[in-house]
C-alpha cells in the first residue's frame, strides 16, 4: 500500500479542529444556517439559494452557438462589446449569482483568510506561469496519511465529506431545468438529492467555489458520463473565459473522498491553455463527431484534450469513458474544464505515487506544492515567500515534469482509453 | 484575400474569419494581447466566406489616441501564408527549436505597415468604423488594461485612490455619469461627496467617513443629489479593493439609486426632500445583489494579471502582407 502524508487543505470550516473552528464560527452569525448540516434531515426545511439552468444537454448548439459562436469563436467577455447602452443585466447570471453570493459570504467573513490579499504575479519567461504566495493555507491540522495507490475508493461516511459542512457554506443550489431559461431564487426547499455549489473556505482565487453533485447521495470521488457533464454545464453558464473548472482525483491530490469540482476566477491565461495540440499520432487520430480529441504539445506535463463536437452531452459522454477507464486501471488523474466548457484537459498523472515511493527530488517537495489540477495547469500556489520570490519558470517545469507519465506509458494509458 | 464584401465585414468583430480547425491556443493569445493593449503576432487558421481555409499571419496593434494612453482602435493586419512557405517556415521553426535558438524576426512589411495605419489614425482620428471598441469615453487614469475589464461593469461605480490626499475619483462608470448627469471630467479627480447636500443624513456620511477611515467595508442609504438638484436615495456600497500585489489599490463605491415605488416604499418628495430630510427607505436585496456582484466583478479585475507578451509569441513573424483592417 501507498500512502503520503500531508495535512489536508480545508475546504470546510466543520474540518477545522474545535478551537480554530470555534473561532471562526463565532463570526457573524447567517440566520443559524451555520447550524445546519447538508445530510437530509438538515435540508429537509433548510430553503437555500437556488440557481438554475437551461438543461442544454443536447441543445447546445442549436441554442447557445448561434448566438455567440462556438468554440470557433471562444466567447470572450474582452471581445464582445459592451457599450453601457445594454440593460443592467449582466452577461451572465451565473456570473452575477456566483460572484454576489461569494461577495456576500467574504463580507460574513467565511474564509479562512483574504485571498485577495495574497501576492500573485506571473513568472517571466515563455509560459506565463502564475505564482502566488499563500501564507493563510496551512492549518495547525495534524497531518494525515493518504493512500495514494487507489482511485476508486468506497465513500466513508466516518470521514469528514460535504453532508457534515454547514449550510452557510453553500453559495447556491445548481439545478437543470428543462423548460426555461436559467433563472435564480433567493430561497427555495431542497429537492431530493440536490447539487450545491459551496464556498471553499481556502480560497486560492477569488470566486473559489466547490461544486458537488447530488449531495446527500453521498458519491465518491469519481467521474462518469453524468457528473461530467454538470460540470460542463456549469462552466457552459458562466459566460466568463477567465472562470476554469478543476478535478482531482485520489491519488491526485484529492483529499475528500465526497464527489467535487473546483473552480475559481483568475484574470490571466492558465499557460496550459496557450499550448499548442496536435492530433494524437496519425494511427490513433481520430476526429468524432462527439468531440475532438487531440493531445497537448510543448508542455511539461502529458495530457489529452477535448474540444467540443455536436454538443455538450457527447463531449461528456467521451470524457466519462476515458475518466472511467483510468480509474478502473487505477490511473490518478486530473481534469480542467477551460472556454466556458468547450475544451477540457486530461492529466493521468503518477507525482503523489512517485512522492510516496521517494522518487521526487527533495528540493521540490520542499516547496509544499502539491500538483493538482490548477497546478499542472500552471498556477503555482507556493507557502513560502522565499519559493515565491525564486521561483523560475525553469523550477517550475522541472516540478511539472515530474508529475508527467513517460512517453511510453502516456501513449499506453492513451490505448486504453481509446482502443 | 477572405471573400467578403466591406458591408459583410464592418461593424463586426473579426473573428468570423474563424473557424473548427482554428487554433484555440492562437485565438487566447490575441484575447490576452487584446486584454493587456499590447502587440501579437500570430500564425492561425482562418476561413474564407466560402469556407476554404487559409494560414493567416495576424498581426494586432492598438492604437492610442495622439495624447493619451487610451486605445482608440485596433489595427489588424492579416497576411496569407502560402502553403509550400508554411512547411518551410514550420521547418525551420522546428529546426530554431531544436537548436534551442530563437527564431530570427524576419523583417516583413507586416509591422510597417501597422505603423504606418497607426500613425494615420492616431494623427488624423479617422472616422469611427462603428466598432464598439471605437473612441471610449475619458472616464478613468487607472492603467489602461484595466479598462476593458471595468467597462464590462455595468453597475454605478467609482473607483478612487486612498494613497491620495481625500481620495479622489480615478475610475467613473458611464452608469455612473448617467445616473447623476455629471462628465468625467466634473467627476475626476474629486471625492465622491459632492453628491451630497443640505438633507442628506450626516449620522450616514460619518459612517462612510469611519468606513474610509478604517479601511472597512460599508454599505448604507444616504440622499444624494443630481447634478441639476434632484435629490435620489442612493443606495452605496464602498469597499477596499486589492491588486495582484495584495495591496488595497483602489476604493470602490457601488451606487444604486432606489427608483420612487410604491412597492420598494422609497418615497422622494422633489419639494419636501429639499426641505426636510426624508425617512430612509428599506434596504432592497435585488440592489443589494447586484451591488455585490459589481463589487467581485471589480475585485476580479484589479487582480488580474498581464502577461506582457511572452517571448514564445514573437516567434511567429511571417513575410507577405496581404491586407489591412481596421476594428
Ligand atoms: C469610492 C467611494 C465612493 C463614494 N461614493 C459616494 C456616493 O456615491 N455618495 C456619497 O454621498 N458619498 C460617497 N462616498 C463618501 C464620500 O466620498 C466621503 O467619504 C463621505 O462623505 C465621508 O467623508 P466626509 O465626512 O469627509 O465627507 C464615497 C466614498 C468613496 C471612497
Amino acid at each position: 500500500m501507498l500512502t503520503i502524508t500531508r495535512v489536508p487543505t480545508v475546504l470546510s470550516l466543520n474540518q477545522l479542529d474545535s478551537p480554530e473552528k470555534d473561532a471562526k464560527k463565532a463570526d457573524k452569525g447567517n440566520f443559524g444556517l451555520k447550524d445546519i448540516v447538508l445530510n437530509e434531515e438538515g435540508l429537509a426545511d433548510a430553503r437555500l439559494p437556488l440557481y438554475y439552468f437551461l438543461c442544454r444537454k443536447t441543445s447546445f448548439l442549436s441554442k447557445k452557438v448561434r448566438s455567440f459562436g462556438d468554440l470557433q469563436t471562444v466567447p470572450d467577455i474582452d471581445q464582445d462589446s459592451s457599450s453601457g447602452d445594454e440593460s443592467d443585466q449582466p452577461r451572465s447570471l451565473f456570473d452575477h449569482t456566483l460572484l454576489a453570493e461569494w461577495e456576500n459570504k467574504f463580507e460574513e467573513g467565511l474564509f479562512r483568510y483574504d485571498v485577495t490579499a495574497c501576492q500573485t504575479k506571473v513568472i517571466p519567461g515563455d509560459y506565463g506561469f502564475v505564482a502566488q504566495l499563500n501564507e493563510g493555507r496551512a492549518t495547525k491540522k495534524r497531518a494525515t496519511e493518504f493512500r495514494v495507490d487507489k482511485v476508486l475508493q468506497d465513500f466513508d461516511d466516518s470521514k469528514f465529506n460535504f453532508t457534515k459542512a454547514g449550510a452557510n457554506e453553500v453559495l447556491f443550489q445548481f439545478a437543470p431545468n428543462p423548460n426555461e431559461e436559467s433563472g435564480f431564487e433567493e430561497a427555495a426547499p431542497v429537492r431530493g438529492a440536490a447539487s450545491m455549489v459551496l464556498i471553499n473556505v481556502s480560497p486560492i482565487e477569488y470566486g473559489h467555489c466547490l461544486l458537488v453533485p447530488r449531495i446527500t447521495d453521498r458519491l465518491p470521488q469519481r467521474v462518469d458520463h453524468s457528473t461530467a457533464l454538470l460540470a460542463l454545464q456549469m462552466a457552459a453558464e458562466s459566460n466568463n473565459p477567465y472562470f476554469r473548472i478543476g478535478y482531482n482525483s485520489l491519488g491526485a491530490y484529492a483529499t475528500i473522498n465526497h464527489l467535487h469540482f473546483q473552480g475559481y476566477y483568475l484574470m490571466a491565461p492558465f499557460p496550459v491553455e496557450r499550448a499548442p495540440t496536435a492530433p494524437l499520432t496519425k494511427l490513433m487520430k481520430r476526429r468524432r463527431a462527439d468531440c475532438i480529441i487531440s493531445r497537448l504539445q510543448q508542455y511539461p506535463v502529458r495530457g489529452l484534450v477535448f474540444e467540443i463536437g455536436k454538443n455538450l452531452d457527447a463531449m461528456a459522454g467521451q470524457i466519462g469513458m476515458a475518466c472511467e477507464v483510468l480509474q478502473t486501471n487505477n490511473i490518478p488523474f486530473n481534469l480542467f474544464i477551460v472556454d466556458c466548457g468547450k475544451r477540457v484537459f486530461l492529466f493521468p498523472q503518477c507525482y503523489a505515487e512517485k512522492q510516496a515511493q521517494g522518487l521526487v527530488p527533495e528540493e521540490l517537495l520542499d516547496t509544499g506544492v502539491n500538483p493538482a489540477a490548477f497546478e499542472i495547469c500552471g498556477h503555482m500556489v507556493l507557502k513560502r515567500s522565499d519559493d515565491y520570490v525564486n521561483l523560475t519558470e525553469e523550477f517550475t517545469w522541472r516540478l511539472l515534469a515530474e508529475v508527467s507519465l513517460t512517453e511510453e506509458r502516456f501513449q499506453e494509458v492513451v490505448k486504453l482509453c481509446f482502443p | 484575400m477572405s471573400g467578403y464584401s466591406p458591408e459583410e465585414v464592418l461593424g463586426k468583430n473579426c473573428r468570423f474569419l474563424q473557424g473548427p480547425a482554428t487554433e484555440k491556443n492562437k485565438i487566447m493569445e490575441i484575447r490576452d494581447a487584446i486584454r493587456e493593449e499590447r502587440e501579437v503576432t500570430v500564425r492561425l487558421l482562418n476561413y474564407r466566406k466560402d469556407r476554404s481555409t487559409f494560414h493567416n499571419c495576424f498581426h494586432l496593434a492598438p492604437v492610442r489616441a495622439s495624447n493619451s494612453a487610451h486605445v482608440t482602435h485596433y489595427v489588424g493586419v492579416q497576411m496569407e501564408v502560402k502553403s509550400d512557405e508554411l512547411e518551410q517556415i514550420e521547418s525551420e521553426e522546428q529546426l530554431a527549436r531544436q537548436q534551442c535558438s530563437t527564431v530570427v524576426e524576419a523583417p516583413g512589411p507586416s509591422k510597417a505597415e501597422v505603423l504606418a495605419v497607426s500613425a494615420a489614425l492616431s494623427s488624423q482620428r479617422m472616422p469611427s468604423t462603428g466598432a464598439p471598441d471605437s473612441n471610449p469615453p475619458v472616464t478613468s487614469s487607472v492603467e489602461s488594461n484595466l479598462l476593458r475589464a471595468l467597462n464590462r461593469v455595468a453597475q454605478s461605480f467609482v473607483l478612487s485612490d486612498p494613497v491620495a490626499p481625500d481620495n479622489p475619483i480615478v475610475h467613473v462608470s458611464q452608469a455612473f455619469l448617467d445616473m447623476t448627469g455629471y462628465s468625467a471630467d466634473e467627476v475626476l479627480g474629486r471625492n465622491c461627496r459632492f453628491l451630497q447636500g443640505p438633507n442628506t443624513d450626516p449620522a450616514a456620511r460619518a459612517q462612510l467617513a469611519e468606513a474610509v477611515r478604517e479601511k472597512k467595508a460599508c454599505s448604507t442609504r444616504l440622499l444624494n443629489y443630481k447634478k441639476d438638484g434632484t435629490p435620489f436615495w442612493n443606495c452605496i456600497l464602498i469597499c477596499p479593493v486589492r491588486n495582484a500585489h495584495g495591496e488595497v489599490a483602489f476604493f470602490a463605491g457601488v451606487q444604486q439609486e432606489m427608483k420612487d415605488t410604491a412597492a420598494n416604499g422609497v418615497k422622494v418628495d422633489q419639494d419636501a426632500a429639499a426641505l426636510v430630510p426624508p425617512s430612509m427607505p428599506p434596504a432592497n436585496k435585488l440592489a443589494d445583489s447586484h451591488q455585490k456582484a459589481a463589487v467581485g466583478q471589480i475585485r476580479v479585475a484589479v487582480r488580474g494579471l498581464a502577461t506582457g507578451g511572452l517571448t514564445k509569441t514573437s516567434s511567429n513573424e511571417l513575410p507577405a502582407a496581404h491586407g489591412a483592417a481596421v476594428a
